[in-house]
């Protein structure tokens, strides 16, 4: 059962292949055989592909005609793989050669939906970002990451989180496909990971953290010198209130969440701003591709680890 | 820029000889991290501002520190031609220049060594959270990410000039592709140096000087240790500020306790540029002592221009300044060679007239300009000539989407969304009632808004007008100081003048006086003279009696001569 698939879709990350796919290859190897990369690519123009036909002929990739974003590729890497459990990871992470173990470990609990490495940011002081706790504050459940905290605490312990971050992560294929894989209706970014771990906590499915397996993020900053500041927010903004319509339920916190969306317009509006009205917009737009899956979703009500910020708690949500 | 009371990553404008001048505030209030020392995500933002605002035709970036590397990134995703001038090693090392905290220089770059170094530097940047938790292998990551970024920032730039051949090896053995890289010394001015000669002050001792920042890689105290001995025969003249070199605040200190006995070494401090060819009017000899291979060796050239020979480190950008026959060089940190070189220079006058550096021997502000100018022309082409990155289609959707919305007036915007949220709140199962809150919104808040904007506005006026009238205040309070301080010295005047009248007064009474005596005297002399007129008259008329007595007597006795002589000639005639 050792054996495992990993995804790892790309864009243009030649330098990076050629960089972290020797770690990676080598913790496999570590634990046995048998395992599955792939590597699905969204259309790169550098020298990805030859690289990977040269020097990684073991892996397998998948080929997209043009570029359709983080969460289309991994679900088009989700469909050719063949182990029960698939590592989901950035082209951007360097692993330790023996991350796995732990990792493998995890899977042994029965109810185990993903296990999250402990995943380090070098560009952050090396603090830990895959540490996801939630909350519930007028009218929007907002998430956090107390491991990015300066001075904060360094999370030595296994523990429960809201969700596994997109950057790296062991899923139970079966579970994962359930569930869709993720959704591509958040474009272009943020909240796709959220929403996968909130369906499975839903579900009665648990997400773990193993901090004794150990990765480090060395992301570029993409996003931050891509996209401009405005459309960051924005796409922040509107994902956050398309899974609060596809998946929140509990009719007080839906009510609160409306009144909150009120709030904010009003606050936004004396200050003269208008960036959620505009979200809200977009957001309203897309509403209709996300509302039918609603229905899916109302079956299940299992708790999830999202601490209320005052007041009592609704259905489906846990007092911690 | 760094004003502790201004807000963080504010920018900040000022005029500089007639060039506009934008500076971001970056206090480092921020840093938490190592990260942060090249990577600013409040810089970006700024620069993206400030971009937004100039909509430059080229960039030429000097230094990224304080800055942001990504910088770079944003100019290239806006497809701006970028050229930058790499001054030290920062981009390779980030204490920038290539120093062991030992102060030698570190030839062979190995991030196995500079994890301790580099530690070392900036500890509270690298105990982020629990200090426990952050293993070796965790801060490796830190520097090779640091190393990622600046690769990529160094890869997005389109042509990179660098002040010295020995820069542009350093930088393609790290791997840059040579031909993006071009040579250009930096152009000095030699106007001011023009009368060189004629300034020259003459000592009696040779001066040696040090000129730059007072910092341990420049080297300094290895000058001190030099002159051992030579105190009889020299003096050393050090010029330059001392700040605080990553946290070493004793240099100065330590430098000071370094003189050797029995030579005068004498710290000047701080100079303005515009004074150096002064400065070096001063100076017999120039030494350049730098512990690490600089980048063009500023100070080598003003040597030249100054014409006085110039001893430098064997290293780098300086070895290649002096190099061949322009100077002397010495194996860098070894004061007993500088010693040597130094003695050689004293002793023997020949090559010191022989390396008395001229204008020649440096180039012309204009000719760098020249040059730069081409490379921009060069990055400009580059970009016209290169095909533009590949949309990236997702990125692509949502910029046109999100720039669609931005354009719907407020009013259509709020319309739409009150419908759509109405219909959405059914759609949940919700009371849609609430929604309408929506309508009212138009001319509420927004008069309240408008209001505040106005007052804001308002009270934005007065503070500038306020700023305005205590600015002339100062004005007027500065020129009453100034006509108190002229009535000062004019009642100083008033004094002084009465105090001097009062003094040739009593001169000329004086004077006066011992004209008057002068002219008593004068009678008195007039008197006496009459007086002696008199008695010589009289003793005149005496001898004139006397004479006349005389005369008588003498023509009495002359007929009585005559008489017996005219017997006596009858005597004789008489023959018998």
């Amino acid at each position: 059962m050792n054996a495992i698939s990993v995804v790892i879709p790309t864009l243009n990350g030649e330098d990076l292949l050629a960089r972290f796919l020797p770690a990676l290859l080598e913790a496999l190897r570590s634990v046995g055989e048998g395992h599955q990369v792939v590597v699905v690519d969204n259309a790169s123009t550098d020298g990805s592909l030859p690289l990977l036909e040269e020097r990684f002929p073991e892996v397998e990739v998948v080929r997209l005609a043009e570029n359709r974003g983080f969460s289309a590729a991994v679900n088009a890497g989700l469909e050719t793989v063949r182990c029960p459990w698939v590592l989901s990871l950035n082209n951007d992470i360097r692993v330790e050669t023996d991350f796995l173990p732990p990792l493998l470990e995890a899977t042994a609990e029965g109810a185990l939906f993903a296990a999250v490495p402990r995943i380090l940011l070098p560009t952050h002081g090396g603090r830990v970002e895959s540490v996801m706790d939630a909350e519930f504050r007028d009218g929007f459940i907002e998430f956090s990451q107390p491991g990015l905290a300066v001075n904060g605490p360094s999370f030595p312990g296994s523990r429960e989180v809201f969700f596994a971050v997109g950057g790296c992560g062991l899923y139970h294929t079966e579970r994962l496909r359930r569930l869709g894989g993720f959704d591509a209706r958040y474009h272009p970014f943020y909240w796709e990971d959220i929403d996968l771990g909130y369906r499975a906590w839903r579900r009665g499915w648990t997400v773990k953290y193993v901090p004794d397996s150990v990765v480090h993020h060395r992301h570029r900053g993409t996003i931050s010198t891509l996209y401009s500041e405005a459309e960051v927010k924005r796409a922040l903004l509107k994902n956050q209130l398309l899974f609060h319509w596809k998946n929140l339920h509990d009719p007080a916190m839906l009510e609160e969440h409306l009144h909150g969306i009120l709030l904010r317009i009003l606050d936004e509006d004396i200050r003269g701003e208008r960036a959620f009205l505009e979200s809200l917009h977009m957001a309203l737009e897309d509403a209709d591709t996300v509302l039918p899956a609603r229905e899916e979703e109302a079956e299940h009500d299992g708790k999830v680890p999202i601490k209320r910020a005052w007041g009592g708690s609704g259905r489906g949500v846990t007092q911690e | 820029m760094n004003v502790p009371e201004d807000e963080e990553y504010g920018i900040h404008k000022y005029g500089h000889d007639g060039i506009q001048v934008h500076t971001i505030n970056n206090t480092f209030r921020d840093a938490g991290d190592f990260f942060f020392l090249y990577s600013v995500l409040g810089v970006n933002r700024a620069a993206e501002k400030i971009l937004d605002d100039f909509r430059p035709d080229l960039v030429h970036i000097h230094h990224l520190t304080c800055l942001s590397t990504d910088v770079v990134t944003i100019l290239r995703r806006r497809g701006i031609p970028t050229v930058m001038t790499l001054h030290d090693f920062w981009m390779l090392c980030p204490r920038g220049q290539r120093l062991h905290r030992d102060g030698t220089f570190c030839e062979v770059i190995d991030r196995n060594r500079c994890h301790g170094c580099i530690r070392k530097t900036w500890d509270f940047l690298f105990t982020a959270g629990d200090p426990d938790a952050l293993t070796e292998k965790a801060e490796m990551e830190m520097l090779a990410a640091r190393d990622d970024h600046v690769r990529n920032c160094l890869s997005g730039l389109d042509r990179i000039i660098v002040p010295s051949r020995f820069y542009r090896q350093a930088f393609t053995e790290y791997g840059l592709d040579p031909h993006r890289i071009v040579v250009i010394p930096h152009g000095l001015d030699a106007g001011p140096f023009a009368d060189r000669e004629a300034g020259r002050e003459l000592a009696e001792k040779t001066r040696i000087a040090f000129l730059g920042t007072v910092i341990p890689s420049k080297g300094v105290h290895i000058l001190l240790e030099a002159v051992h001995g030579l105190g009889d025969r020299v003096s050393v003249e050090i010029h330059g500020e001392a700040p605080p070199y990553h946290n070493d605040e004793e240099y100065m200190d330590r430098l000071e306790a370094a003189v050797p006995e029995g030579v005068t070494v004498n710290f000047h401090g701080r100079y303005e540029p515009d004074e150096i060819h002064r400065v070096l009017q001063g100076a017999d000899i120039l030494v350049v002592p730098s512990l690490w291979p600089e980048a063009f060796g500023l100070t080598v050239r003003e040597g030249f221009l100054a014409g006085i020979p110039v001893v430098a480190s064997d290293m780098g950008a300086l070895r290649e300044g002096v190099h061949p026959d322009r100077g002397l060089l010495f194996k860098p940190g070894d004061a007993e060679d500088l010693r040597r070189q130094l003695i050689r220079l004293l002793d023997d006058a020949g090559l010191k007239e022989r390396l008395c550096g001229l204008p020649e021997w440096v180039r012309t502000p204009d000719e760098m300009a020249a040059d730069t100018m081409a490379v921009y022309e060069s990055a400009v082409e580059k970009k016209t000539d290169e095909p533009p990155a590949p949309p990236d289609a997702v990125h692509q959707a949502f910029s046109t989407r999100v720039e669609s919305v931005r354009a719907i007036d407020r009013e259509t915007l709020l319309k739409r969304v009150h419908e759509k949220l109405e219909r959405l709140a059914l759609s949940l199962k919700l009371d849609p009632g609430p929604v309408s809150l929506l309508k009212a919104l138009p001319g509420h808040t927004w008069k309240i808004r408008d209001d505040f904007q106005i007052h804001a506005t308002e009270a934005g006026w007065l503070r500038e007008e306020r700023a305005t009238r205590q600015e002339e205040l100062g004005v007027l309070r500065r020129e009453i100081t100034w006509l108190e301080k002229t009535q000062e010295h004019l009642k100083d005047e008033k004094a002084y003048l009465e105090e001097s009248l009062n003094r040739q007064e009593e001169d000329l009474h004086a004077v006066k006086q011992s004209l008057e005596e002068s002219v008593n005297h004068a009678q008195d002399l007039g008197d006496k003279i009459l007086k002696r007129d008199a008695q010589l008259h009289e003793v005149s008329t005496a001898l004139q009696e006397r004479e006349t007595l005389l005369r008588r007597l003498a023509g009495s006795t002359l007929v009585r001569y005559a008489a017996r002589l005219k017997k006596i000639r009858e005597i004789e005639a008489f023959e018998p």
